[in-house]
């Protein structure tokens, strides 16, 4: 068994909303809403759900892009949030992060080579022609020309900006990468090669992802495990093949169920639709976060949260569990 | 396969097509010929440039020679727009007097916009009580009228080309800190300034060199849109007294001291009048092609 | 010999763009038709002019685009030759269209009721702003607005992505259009959602006969929901079948590709590395000789980089564009 490497313990991030210029009252989004858990070195996490449920912010919460309203984040047993300025500096060359928008994560005004260099320079890796041998290595292990290097972003295609992306992350050779839906913006034909991208770089550098996506088939694919979230809340998490297999959680279920498969001889089948618009996060539902939208509600789930309940190794949150 | 070899044996590499780099100035000078305005614009100002550096060599006459024997001249084929009330040649003063404006145009322009942008950007980025406070003053600039404050000023240090500069300086950060805050405001959350973030570069580093340079494309419009603005400016001081001291002759002073001897001898205050509307126009002109021509490529 | 389901056929569409940088072929030669009553799907990536040949039925690509050559049969009369105002009098009422951004195309200042009864009162002249606005809460309700008489008044940014977007469809349907051309109409959308909306569009065509064209890059969503595929390519059409026919005996490289790009729902070996193709899409100013997909193709042959490709009949309806099966 792995060591664990990032330690989520009961997170909780809440941005405020103004009420209005009339109605002063200001509101609360509960954006990630008391999340616990462990990432083990040289996994694959992953971290579904539809908009809303917080996936983006709890990302950027572990790696401290954002502050937390509650609750600790632990990287090798060391509790970020406690760290000054100028350590937290220095861990950084340890988490990076992946961004989903190939178009706006890189600097439109900065050379390629000025992107890649930068994590070099700030801390003080290389100078000079070592950093920018450095640069050439890192562009050939993402599959790119060395000659690009000059070349602004505006040159390049999706595929290709993200590459430039992965490049920058794992310049510092990182132990953890956040990867916010790396592949969502991209063609098919590309996802795939940026998918295996990644996991050639995982296999070579032993690295640890958290893989944030609400594409459940590329997750079923990448990840270890898979973690479910709704409403900044976690409804289920286990081994990614047992959850796929046999979801406990309906909102699993229904994720599921949603996603169309690429076979036409599968449209016949009973398809649990999930009814209803998914809820704001500022009007939470009293009770378990779910039940405006399951179709298996009962009493007791609109009045009680439900507890996280499971084995240490599949865990899920609900009242009246698939299993 | 051997997952330890470098990656591109295993991966195939993107076959890529030898992109044209597209150079960036010749990009600006297609799109800017085909603005017929803003490139005869662009001419104009490169000549007054011209004129203001070599003015030795162009003037015909010295411009501070006084000979009250030629009080007054007609337009001739001697004195091309005449002589004004000290006998000077029209023509030479104009000519000399582009420096002046010139500089008047470019000084002040350039150290409000420096300060417009430091402030701009710190507002934009940092927010909250920082923000609040630098946007208040500025706000309390732009609602001074400009002409005033920049009177209280001249009145304050006294009427010297270096204190019209500090004078138009003060009154002009204003416009620059409001666009260039919210330049920053509209690029502090895009994913790249995350990512220097995440990556530990320091808040200050992340203004100069992701923030600032993704300011300059407005900054430049800016810059020739707001040059006309400080040159009639300086001649509303110098109209009401304040400006330029003889005998350093800008344009606007030329106009003011000319007023008088409209009826009599109008060349002497409309030439510099002229000059100025000329110079205004074409850098708006230019200003705006270059701003047409400069958002396509943002667009990108 | 006519077809008398037939209900909008294309023939050798071109629709090319002439820039700065030279002449970009965004629609090279497509063929297609659609029954009525029938789900076809356009499938291709970004740049594959799939989008294009939409907006070219309704005739609305914007210079420097023009549509040089081909015809766009719609019921019987070529829509290449009719002018602005007659397509006013086509586009809302008898074809319609929904974008992938539901936000921008609705206007944020007008409730959304008013915005579909303008739909409805400009192409019926005769009846009242009453009746418009019946017909709207029925529309709503027909397309799973909850409390419709309510929603009525509400303003688009008070509604939610898949509400918006069956705002959109509501538009689209309620001058009971014989075609709904779908621009990615899911592809902004959450995935329970995603669900919820194929199946309105099922439900509608089975409930009004409404043709629809669904033009995506989702081939599970094509599989869910079309009865018949075009897969584009740069510009052109790659292949085209039956739905089923298409899955199951793809015959284009491109096609065989995209399908093994797939990740698996129901992946039973570990971690099998994702299949991936090659290389990228060409640019459309500098197309390679030969046939388009050449550079990426992993089966091609010598005539493939001399000769483009025919489309060549491969029998039980299903065409395919691809000198293996010569």
């Amino acid at each position: 068994m792995n060591n664990v490497l990032v330690k989520a313990v009961k997170v909780k991030k809440y941005f405020s909303v103004d009420g209005g210029v009339i109605n002063k009252k200001s509101a609360k989004v509960h954006a990630v809403d008391d999340v616990s858990f462990d990432i083990y070195e040289r996994e694959t996490l992953a971290l579904v759900g539809e908009s809303g449920c917080g996936k983006s912010t709890l990302g950027r919460a572990l790696i401290r892009l954002i502050d937390i309203t509650e609750g600790e984040v632990f990287f090798d047993n060391q509790n970020i949030f406690d760290l000054k300025e100028n350590e937290m500096r220095k861990l950084r060359r340890q988490i990076q992060i992946i961004f989903q928008d190939p178009y706006a994560s890189l600097n439109p005004r900065m050379t390629v080579k000025d992107i890649i260099m930068e994590p070099i320079l700030t801390h003080k890796i290389f100078k000079g022609k070592d950093a920018e041998d450095r640069v050439k290595e890192l562009l050939e292990l993402v599959g790119l020309r060395p000659s690009f290097m000059s070349r602004y972003p505006h040159m390049f295609s999706g595929g290709q900006r993200q590459r430039i992306g992965i490049a920058r992350a794992i310049a510092l050779n990182p132990k953890f990468i956040v990867c916010d839906e790396p592949v969502s913006a991209l063609d098919v034909s590309i996802q795939s090669q940026i998918v295996n991208l990644l996991e050639d770089l995982q296999e070579k550098n032993d690295l640890t992802y958290l893989f944030i996506s609400h594409d459940l088939n590329v997750v079923n694919h990448i990840s270890d495990r898979v973690c479910v979230m709704f409403l900044g809340k976690i409804m289920e998490m286990g081994p990614t093949k047992d959850v796929y297999k046999n979801p406990i959680h309906p909102y699993t279920k229904f994720l599921i169920e949603a996603a169309p498969i690429p076979d036409p001889n599968t449209r016949f089948r009973e398809k649990l639709i999930l009814q209803g618009d998914i809820p704001s996060p500022i009007n939470l539902p009293l009770g378990c976060r779910f039940h405006t939208r399951c179709p298996y509600a009962k009493d007791k789930c609109k009045r009680e949260e439900p507890e996280i309940n499971g084995n240490s190794d599949h865990t899920y949150a609900c009242h009246f569990p698939l299993q | 396969m051997n997952m330890m070899s470098k990656i591109t044996s295993n991966d195939p590499v993107e076959e890529q097509e030898d992109y044209q780099d597209e150079n960036r100035f010749k990009e600006f000078f297609k799109s800017m010929k085909k603005n017929k305005l803003a490139a005869v614009s662009g001419i104009i100002i490169i000549l007054v440039i011209l004129m203001a550096i070599f003015a030795p060599f162009i003037a015909p006459y010295d411009p501070y020679k006084v000979d009250l024997n030629n009080q007054f001249l007609n337009p001739s084929m001697k004195y091309w727009i005449g002589t004004d009330m000290y006998g000077r040649d029209v023509l030479s003063r104009i000519i000399y007097g582009a420096r002046i404006s010139l500089m008047i145009g470019l000084v002040p322009t350039l150290i409000s916009m420096i300060i417009g942008t430091v402030l701009g950007i710190i507002s934009g980025y940092y927010g909250g009580k920082i923000d609040f406070i630098i946007m208040s003053i500025v706000n309390m600039v732009l609602a001074f009228p400009s002409l005033l404050l920049a009177m209280v000023v001249m009145y304050t240090l006294g009427a010297s080309l270096i204190n019209i500069f500090i004078a138009l300086s003060i009154v002009g950060w204003g416009g620059t800190a409001r666009v260039v805050r919210a330049q920053t405001l509209s690029i502090k959350n895009k994913e790249f300034i995350e990512s220097a973030r995440a990556i530990g570069v320091k808040n200050s580093i992340i203004m100069l060199k992701h923030i600032f340079p993704n300011c300059i494309p407005q900054l430049l419009v800016l810059f020739t849109l707001n040059i006309p603005g400080s040159i009639l400016s300086e001649a509303s001081l110098s109209f009401l007294g304040v400006g330029a001291q003889p005998p350093a002759s800008s344009w606007g002073l030329m106009v003011a001291n000319g007023r008088e001897f409209l009826f009599n001898a109008p060349w002497v205050a409309i030439s510099p009048g002229i000059a100025i509307l000329i110079f205004v126009l074409a850098f708006n002109f230019f200003g705006d092609g270059l701003r047409d021509s400069i958002d396509p490529y943002l667009k990108q | 010999m006519e077809n008398r389901d037939e209900l909008l056929r294309i023939k050798n569409l071109k629709t090319y763009f002439y820039t700065d940088k030279g002449i970009v072929p965004a629609v090279d030669g497509i063929s297609l038709s659609v029954d009525k009553g029938q789900i076809i799907g356009i499938v291709g990536e970004s740049g594959c002019g799939k989008s294009i040949t939409s907006l070219s039925i309704l005739k609305l690509v914007s210079e420097p685009g023009k549509i040089v050559e081909g015809e766009i049969i719609f019921q019987g009369e070529n829509l290449v030759d009719k002018s602005i105002n007659e397509m006013h009098k086509i586009r809302g009422n008898s074809i319609s269209m929904i974008f992938q951004e539901p936000m921008t195309s609705l206007n944020p200042v007008y409730t959304i009721g008013k915005q579909v009864a303008e739909a409805i009162l400009i192409h019926k002249k005769d009846i009242t702003k009453a009746e418009a606005k019946k017909k709207v809460i029925e529309m709503f309700t027909l397309v799973g607005i909850p409390e419709p008489e309510k929603r009525f008044n509400a303003y688009p940014h008070q509604l939610s992505g898949g509400l918006r977007q069956r705002v959109m469809i509501a538009m689209a349907l309620i001058c009971r259009s014989k075609l709904l051309i779908a621009d990615e109409p899911t592809t902004a959308l959450d995935v329970t959602i995603e669900a919820q909306i194929l199946d309105l569009m099922k439900k509608l065509r089975d409930d009004t006969g409404t043709s629809i064209i669904m033009i995506t890059h989702n081939l599970g969503v094509v599989a869910e929901l079309c009865d018949y595929a075009y897969v584009m390519y740069a510009g052109k059409i790659m292949e085209h079948a039956e739905i089923f026919e298409l899955f199951k005996n793809p015959m284009h490289p491109y096609t065989i590709g995209l399908l093994k790009s797939i990740p698996q729902r129901n992946e039973n070996i570990e971690r099998k590395r994702l299949y991936s193709i090659k290389g990228m899409v060409p640019n459309l100013l500098a197309l390679p000789k030969g046939c388009r997909f050449r550079p990426r193709c992993d089966d091609a042959m010598e005539i493939c980089s001399e000769k483009e490709p025919e489309i060549i009949d491969a029998g039980n309806g299903h065409e395919v564009r691809c000198w293996k099966y010569l």
